[in-house]
């Protein structure tokens, strides 16, 4: 009898026991037999649905991120775990302006997984993939290295916050803590209830209420913000980032709480182009790579900051510095091209400015590159009664053939007359024959002037 | 690098039966040209419906073949090809953009449709 039970329930058991198994094999490989390409690293695994080459890139900028990482929380090599991130929604070379989904990005601590919406982030206005990505791994590396910090979520969203701003070459990583997108909306909910207790509340918010859809925005921002004051004005200065980040977990409530005018003062006193500036004329070779952010920062100013920005960029300008005052030109150029209205809040300013980079431009001993990148950024700019068309014809016949096929891009956008636009014919084609190309544009020129 | 899931192998079937449902299918699309310079050329595409991104960029890298294995009206090799594909919301209503691919070769010219394939680059761009 109970043989033949047996016997007749064998199948069912099978059954349920390939169930478990792909139940198992979904949870521990977190799905990512779902996804086309996966890459394995020290510390993490990436699966994707987007190309190898997308993967590649990706991997490298993820492995800095964690060499960083390892550095500021002191982990030693290899990492004792391993966390699987998965790049959803096919982003590689492409802009979605339809799409703008509330979640960039999520870290799920008890698997170990962090799920990107790469397509949204890709997409985003105000971050970038690389962005979203430090943000979840800074939770990941938080919630490791600080028991008991996931019941925190003021302590964990706002150091995500302080930290996502991270900027991270080949070789090493600086942290300017300043978010300007999250100091912005601070300074807002703060201007907004001056006599309103704020830290209190946000302190004791659990996840539910911390991530409720309406409140959301504020907290992840008032969040930011404290972290931010607690980091730069409450701790010392000259404590590794680490032992500051210890201090603030060990912090109780009430010291906290105590520390609310003084924390709304700061805040609402942090002018971003200001402070941007004074990060921007940082010389120290240690904050070499949060002076080019802060640069590149002002070149995206918009609305009341733009002239202040102006003024600051072009005094720049004049920087022992190479590397500041080439990151100063091309921020200058962006300001330009984000503000058609810029050139007429400062015309005396602007019109030096302009001459100073049509000057680097024509200068053939400048470098190359940076002459090809001034080139490529001035497409934008049909609001300039400057004349750049006889520079850029001038140029067609420069030496160096980077600088020559940015021209012939340039020329592209800014001339009526068509013109041959592969980077290929003006880096690789014989002198004879961009010498017609050239001559057709000289006439063109002459023939434009007699009119 | 991992090779392709094998979950993958599920979508077969599933392709096949939006085929024979005749969902899915891209049917024939006016297509209109200009040469904006002289080597690149913006061909306009009106839909009866919006499309997801791969078939935009089906499309559109179909379409850049043909125009990269020719030569240009002025008789130069082909760098760029940007396909804006239009849809019109309304009977009566403008056809409005609502994408833009735009693929370009690193081997202008080339006749080898192997290497041309391999060397194509392109960016999607999806507007409202």
């Amino acid at each position: 009898m109970s043989s033949r039970i047996t016997a007749s329930l064998r199948p069912v058991a099978a059954l349920g026991r390939l169930a478990a198994v792909i139940s198992i094999c979904m949870t521990f490989c977190g799905c990512g037999l779902a996804y086309k390409n996966s890459l394995s690293r020290d510390g993490f695994i990436v699966y994707t649905n987007d190309g190898p080459e997308f993967l590649q890139r990706t991997c490298v900028r993820i492995e800095r991120i964690y060499t960083c990482l390892s550095e500021v929380f002191e982990i030693p090599r290899p990492f004792p775990w391993t966390t699987r991130i998965f790049l959803d929604g096919r982003a590689d070379g492409l802009l979605d302006y339809s799409y703008n989904p509330d979640l960039l990005g999520y870290y799920v601590p008890f698997l170990q997984m962090i799920r990107i919406d790469s397509r949204a982030a890709a997409s985003n206005l105000v971050s970038d993939l690389d962005q979203v990505l430090l943000h979840e791994i800074v939770h990941h590396f938080l919630v490791s290295e600080l028991p008991g910090i996931s019941g925190k979520c003021w302590l964990n969203e706002g150091l995500a916050g302080n930290l996502e701003v991270g900027i991270i070459d080949d070789k090493r990583a600086e942290f300017p803590l300043l978010n300007p997108v999250l100091l912005k909306i601070a300074r807002r909910e703060l201007a907004g209830n001056k006599e309103e207790s704020q830290l209190r509340d946000l302190l004791r918010s659990d996840w539910k209420s911390f991530h409720d859809e309406k409140t959301r925005e504020k907290n992840y921002a008032l969040s930011w913000a404290i972290v931010y004051h607690l980091l730069e004005a409450e701790l010392p200065a000259e404590l590794p980032l680490k032992a500051r980040i210890n201090r603030i977990h060990a912090m109780d409530e009430e010291t906290i709480t105590a520390l609310e005018s003084r924390w709304r003062n700061n805040i609402l006193k942090l002018d971003v182009v200001e402070k941007l500036g004074e990060l921007a004329r940082e010389s120290a070779p240690g904050k070499r790579l949060t002076a080019l952010w802060a640069i590149q920062e002002l070149g995206r100013s918009r609305g009341f900051n733009v002239r202040r920005s102006l003024a600051i960029l072009t005094k720049l300008f004049d920087d022992e510095a190479s590397e500041l005052r080439e990151a100063s030109y091309v921020a200058f150029l962006e300001l330009l091209s984000n503000n058609p209205q810029m050139p007429f809040l400062d015309p005396e300013k602007t019109g030096k400015a302009l001459t100073r980079l049509q000057s680097v431009i024509a200068d053939r001993e400048a470098k190359p590159r940076l002459r090809a990148l001034l080139v490529g950024n001035i497409d934008h700019h049909r609001t300039l009664k400057k004349d750049w068309i006889p520079l850029l014809i001038e140029t067609l016949e420069d030496s160096r053939p980077m600088v020559r096929a940015a021209a012939a891009g340039a020329l592209s956008k800014m001339a009526a007359k068509p013109t041959i636009v592969s980077p290929l014919f003006w880096t690789n084609a014989s002198i004879e024959e961009r010498s017609v190309e050239v001559g057709e544009w000289k006439r063109w020129l002459a023939a434009r002037g007699s009119h | 690098m991992r090779a392709s899931s094998p979950l993958r192998g599920f979508s077969i079937p599933l392709i096949a039966i939006s085929c024979l449902a005749g969902c899915g299918t891209i049917p024939s699309y006016p297509l209109r040209t200009s040469w904006p310079q002289k080597d690149v050329v913006v061909a306009s595409i009106s839909l009866s419906r919006k499309l997801d991104v791969e078939e935009y960029r089906r499309i559109a890298t179909a379409e850049a073949l043909k125009f990269f294995s020719a030569p240009s009206p002025s008789n130069h090799p082909v760098y760029e090809v940007s396909c804006d594909f239009f849809v019109k919301e309304k009977a009566g209503d403008t056809p409005g953009r609502v994408a833009r691919v735009k693929v370009s070769t690193l081997l202008p010219g080339c006749e080898d449709l192997g290497k041309l394939k391999l060397s194509l680059r392109s960016n999607t761009y999806i507007y409202y």
